[in-house]
């Protein structure tokens, strides 16, 4: 395989809060190749959002990067001075956030803003700017760009506002585009628009893709590879037909289980995950889904488990693994989904 | 519970017992040095004017307990005034008219000032508008003057000082009141609670005014010394308590014409209602920290 | 503990029984300034059966959540009726529609905003049955225990705060709330759509075993199509203000009759990387126009991928009908969808 264009190596984001310290992103790694598309999904709280602006060292107060490297074109992120990370930052590594209207400057023209995102890296003139700025609109398809471009962001739809951060973040030709839940504000319709030009732009620009969602039918869609979230570390990480097809952590396996989908024939009831998501101020001990997993063993409440290749490609940080969940524990027939339930392992039920 | 085997409790774990609005707004306060340094103040404030009620050093209306325009002494601590009265004694006393037409003024205020926001707020139509016109009205006109002729017309006293503030302070309390509760009754437990039947004076106050309770404590405290000023002044204008009782202001006004001869008789009441204002600010800007939900934590 | 996997469809009501809610010609305008009036929704019909679930779904601004409010009665109509069991609210007043509510609530989306932040659980849940004088003292704190019983809380939790909660456990304090008065119609306003994706399951299961159990009817309430139709016996799709069409659940997906409802599934994307990938998008051209002054004819003829132009699409208005049994639809052109 190619080698890596970002590489992530045990990253350590931590909040420091008047109740104690979160470690909102604990020893994740991962590597990034060039051109591909990377989905990172979790629900929230799993650290997907920490994890992406970590990267790009946007992570707001009270957070702090306290350990790890972020390997970009052999330079450590993590150790360049602010200066550097700012030359970085947009024309290397492009971000799309969520909330377009938060992040697009109200006073002024949009295609103004994405001229100035353009010459704040680059050397040309103002009205060359403006011109490819023009371009960049039509390139995300905005009808009638010229006079979009002169248009306030607010004239804007959300749908438009979205496409308009993408050709910011694509004004500098970056290598990397991080996308924060690109879609979750806007309505369906138009977030199938959105995630068409993503991957349009994937495949035509050759800029590496990473998205953050907690939808797993974006990912479906949209990735390649994806990286399974839960508590601050990734739980399970591979190509994405096989995680779909045959995932092998209990949480991958559940969080499928638990989605109503638009094309079921039959009324199904959903598999939900019992329990809530673990407190980051005392996350439990072992593995961080075994107060909620139905597979738990004795192993679970105590040893931290690591990610090991499952199959090929394919890592779990799991003891137990839906492999032998199913071959042990009946896990394909299992409706009740209680902690323990098909294990029979209730002990230290609910320790702190 | 419907027994199917899927169905779970599942609600056992609590996020940790965090602390609820008020004990957090406290426990910030705390934090706040100032603020507590100015609750400490006033504190000592309300003893002093207890105290004046039963004792005071010498009595405070009593002429020539002295020699008029004594300088401090051991005896007279901080002096004698003009016809040689003792000027801690009355300053003592002086704190109670202070506390009482600055606190007497804001609960005439909240009386007002909050049900009426609340149901311009609430009910809307005809009544909030002719609430609205008339605190509008009364904006471009300054208050003091309002308040300087209803003491002209009615005469001076306490009571009625506290009448002339209150006059117009309620229209910034039931502005704010109103403006709470036009925010509050678009939330969803508002309707949520209206889904449930509630009757409007139940959602009024069970609902919206115990949500807006942290904005009208902190515009209160504000208003406090606010009111001491305006009392502070009229009686230095010589329109506040009528004498013998004394005022921090009209203490003053006595002591202005001896100024270059015993500064402390400016000095002194000065000093204490300056203290006083700055004390009561420094709560309301602890409260107004403590208070406002976006800076949890 | 295994088991069988599957559980039984909900039965849908018979065709035969009376409509718990009928709505007739609904219409709900809000004012825009000068002169100009968003119309919210305008000119609605639907009946509701009796321990039916019927589903409405539609993107932001295109009504439902007004319809939502009218059909509860916490806005008033502009025009047009409401039936709860045959009474007509739309014309009761103060006390006489209070007295309704007992027999209607409502489940909202945000569940950090429908709970009174400075009130204990116990007291949420309570205030229904005090508003309306039900029970008091003892037998209140019973019942409110067993309330949260019935949602799946710890009934000790009757003393915490809301904020204490997470999501999940909020909107059950809802639920809770909503079942205290033992309802006849809940109506859920996207009351699942604030929660994560494995809580949203949780919920889902609860509002399905409750609706069982105490033979509830719901009217939900979301913009998500794939959950609309999992807890829906039939759907309703709305937009700018109309419903465009209503059919069983499954036929919705299996065979849909307007453009607009196929172009919202096909929008959605499948958790499944071999299906989602062979898909084809049904692309809408432009965006939702204004609900102020909404598209002449066929209100979705400026994005219909279908629409004959100028005519019929742009100046008749196509009529809801039956396209097929108990499949009503819309549009002038729905044998081409």
């Amino acid at each position: 395989m190619a080698t890596p264009i970002l590489q992530v190596k045990d990253l350590q984001t931590q909040f420091t809060t008047h109740d104690g310290v979160v470690r909102a992103v604990d020893g994740v790694s991962f590597d990034l190749y060039p051109g591909e598309s990377l989905g990172i999904v979790g629900e929230s709280g799993s650290g997907k959002s920490v994890t992406a602006l970590s990267l790009l060292r946007l992570v707001p107060n009270p957070g702090r990067i306290v350990g790890g490297q972020v390997l970009f074109r052999n330079d450590d992120l993590l150790q360049l001075s602010d200066e550097e990370m700012r030359e970085i930052r947009g024309r290397d590594i492009a971000m799309i956030f969520q909330d377009p209207q938060s992040s697009l400057n109200p006073v002024l023209r949009t295609g103004f803003q994405i001229a100035e995102a353009m010459l704040a890296h680059q050397r040309s003139t103002r009205s060359q700017a403006l011109r490819r700025a023009v371009e960049l609109l039509r390139r995300v398809r905005i009808p009638a760009a010229e006079s979009r471009a002169k248009d306030y962001p607010h004239q804007l739809s959300g749908g438009m506002r979205q496409r308009a951060m993408i050709a910011m973040g694509l004004a500098n030709a970056p290598a990397i585009v991080v996308a924060d839940e690109p879609t979750t504000a806007l309505d369906v319709t138009v977030q199938a628009q959105i995630l068409e030009l993503l991957a349009d732009l994937n495949h035509e620009l050759g800029a590496a893709v990473v998205m953050i969602t907690h939808n797993m039918g974006v990912v479906a869609g949209l990735c390649t590879r994806v990286l399974v979230m839960y508590a601050g570390q990734i739980v399970e990480q591979g190509p994405v037909e096989q995680i779909f097809e045959d995932p092998q952590h209990p949480y991958t396996w559940s969080l499928l289980k638990s989605i109503p989908r638009v094309d079921a024939v039959r009324h199904e009831r959903l598999r939900s995950i019992e329990g809530i998501a673990p407190d980051l101020l005392r996350p439990p001990r072992g593995c961080r889904f075994h107060p909620r997993c139905p597979f738990r063993v004795e192993k679970c409440f105590s040893d931290d488990p690591h990610l090991i290749e499952v199959k090929p490609d394919q890592r779990a940080a799991c003891w137990v693994t839906m492999d032998r969940a199913r071959a042990e524990m009946g896990a394909d027939d299992l409706l009740d989904i209680r902690p323990g339930s098909a294990s029979g392992v209730q002990a230290g039920r609910l320790v702190e | 519970m419907a027994a199917t085997p899927a169905t779970v409790v599942a609600a056992e774990p609590i996020a940790p017992a965090q602390a609820s609005l008020w004990s957090d707004a406290w426990r910030k306060l705390r934090r706040n040095r100032l603020a507590l340094g100015g609750a400490v103040y006033l504190t000592l404030v309300v003893v002093v004017a207890l105290t004046a009620l039963v004792w005071t050093p010498y009595p405070m209306a009593e002429v020539g307990v002295g020699i008029p325009y004594s300088a401090p002494s051991l005896q007279h601590w901080l002096g004698l005034d003009t016809i040689g009265r003792d000027v801690l004694s009355r300053l003592m006393v002086g704190a109670q008219v202070s506390l009482l037409v600055g606190v007497g003024t804001q609960l005439v205020v909240l009386a007002i000032g909050v049900p009426i926001g609340l149901a311009a707020g609430y009910f809307r139509g005809v009544f909030d508008q002719v609430t609205t016109f008339v605190i509008n009205l009364f904006y471009g006109v300054p208050n003091l003057l309002v308040a300087l002729i209803l003491v002209f017309l009615l005469g001076p006293s306490l009571t009625n000082i506290i009448v002339a503030i209150a006059a117009t302070g309620w229209m910034d309390m039931a502005r704010l009141v109103r403006g709470q509760t036009l925010s509050l009754r678009e939330r969803d437990f508002i309707e949520a609670s209206r889904a449930a039947g509630a009757r409007p004076a139940k959602i009024l106050f069970g609902h919206v005014l115990p949500n807006a309770l942290g904005p009208i404590i902190v515009q209160a405290t504000f208003g406090v010394p606010a009111a001491i000023l305006f009392e502070a002044f009229m009686s230095f204008l010589g329109l506040g308590v009528p004498p013998p009782m004394p005022s921090w202001g009209s203490m003053a006004a006595d002591g202005i014409t001896a100024i270059r001869i015993a500064a402390n008789l400016v000095i002194a009441p000065a000093v204490a209602l300056s203290l006083t204002l700055m004390a009561f600010n420094f709560v309301g800007d602890g409260l107004r920290d403590a208070l406002d939900p976006r800076q949890r934590r | 503990m295994t088991a069988e996997a599957l559980v039984d469809v909900p039965q849908p009501a018979g065709a035969s029984a009376p409509a718990l809610i009928r709505v007739e010609n609904l219409v709900k305008h809000f004012p825009a300034g000068i002169g100009q009036t968003v119309k919210a929704v305008d000119g609605v019909s639907f009946d509701i059966k009796p321990g039916e679930t019927l589903g409405l779904v539609g993107e932001s601004g295109c009504g439902k959540s007004t319809l939502g409010r009218l059909v509860m009665q916490l806005i008033p109509v502009s025009s047009g009726k409401v039936f709860l069991d045959g009474v007509e609210l739309t014309r009761l007043r103060g006390e006489k529609l209070r007295q309704k509510r007992r027999e209607m609530q409502i489940i909202f989306q945000d569940p950090f905003a429908s709970l009174d932040p400075r009130m204990t659980v116990g007291d949420i849940v309570a205030e229904p049955l005090v508003n309306f004088r039900v029970m008091r003292g003892r037998k209140l704190s019973q019942r409110v225990q067993e309330l949260l019983r019935i949602v799946g809380l710890n009934p000790n939790f009757n003393n915490r705060y809301p904020h204490e909660f997470s999501g999940g456990q909020r909107q059950r304090i809802g639920i809770a709330r909503a079942l205290a008065l033992n309802p006849k119609l809940i109506v859920c306003d996207e009351a699942i759509s604030a929660l994560d994706v494995s809580i949203q399951a949780q919920i889902v299961n609860l509002l399905e075993d409750l609706q069982r159990e105490f033979k509830l009817t719901y009217l939900f309430i979301a913009h998500d199509l794939s959950v609309v139709r999992h807890i829906s016996d039939r759907v309703m799709v709305m937009y700018l203000g109309k419903i465009i069409e209503i059919a069983d659940s499954v036929e919705t997906y299996s065979s849909p009759k307007h453009p607009y409802t196929k172009a919202l599934l096909s929008a959605i994307p499948i958790p499944n990387p071999k299906i989602q990938r062979g898909r084809r998008l049904v692309e809408l051209s432009g965006e939702i126009p204004s609900p102020i002054s909404p598209p002449s004819g066929c209100r979705f003829h400026t994005r219909c991928p279908i629409a004959h132009l100028p005519t019929p699409c742009a100046d008749v208005e196509p009529p809801l009908e039956e396209k097929r049994d108990a499949h009503l639809a819309a549009c002038h052109f729905s044998q081409d969808v």
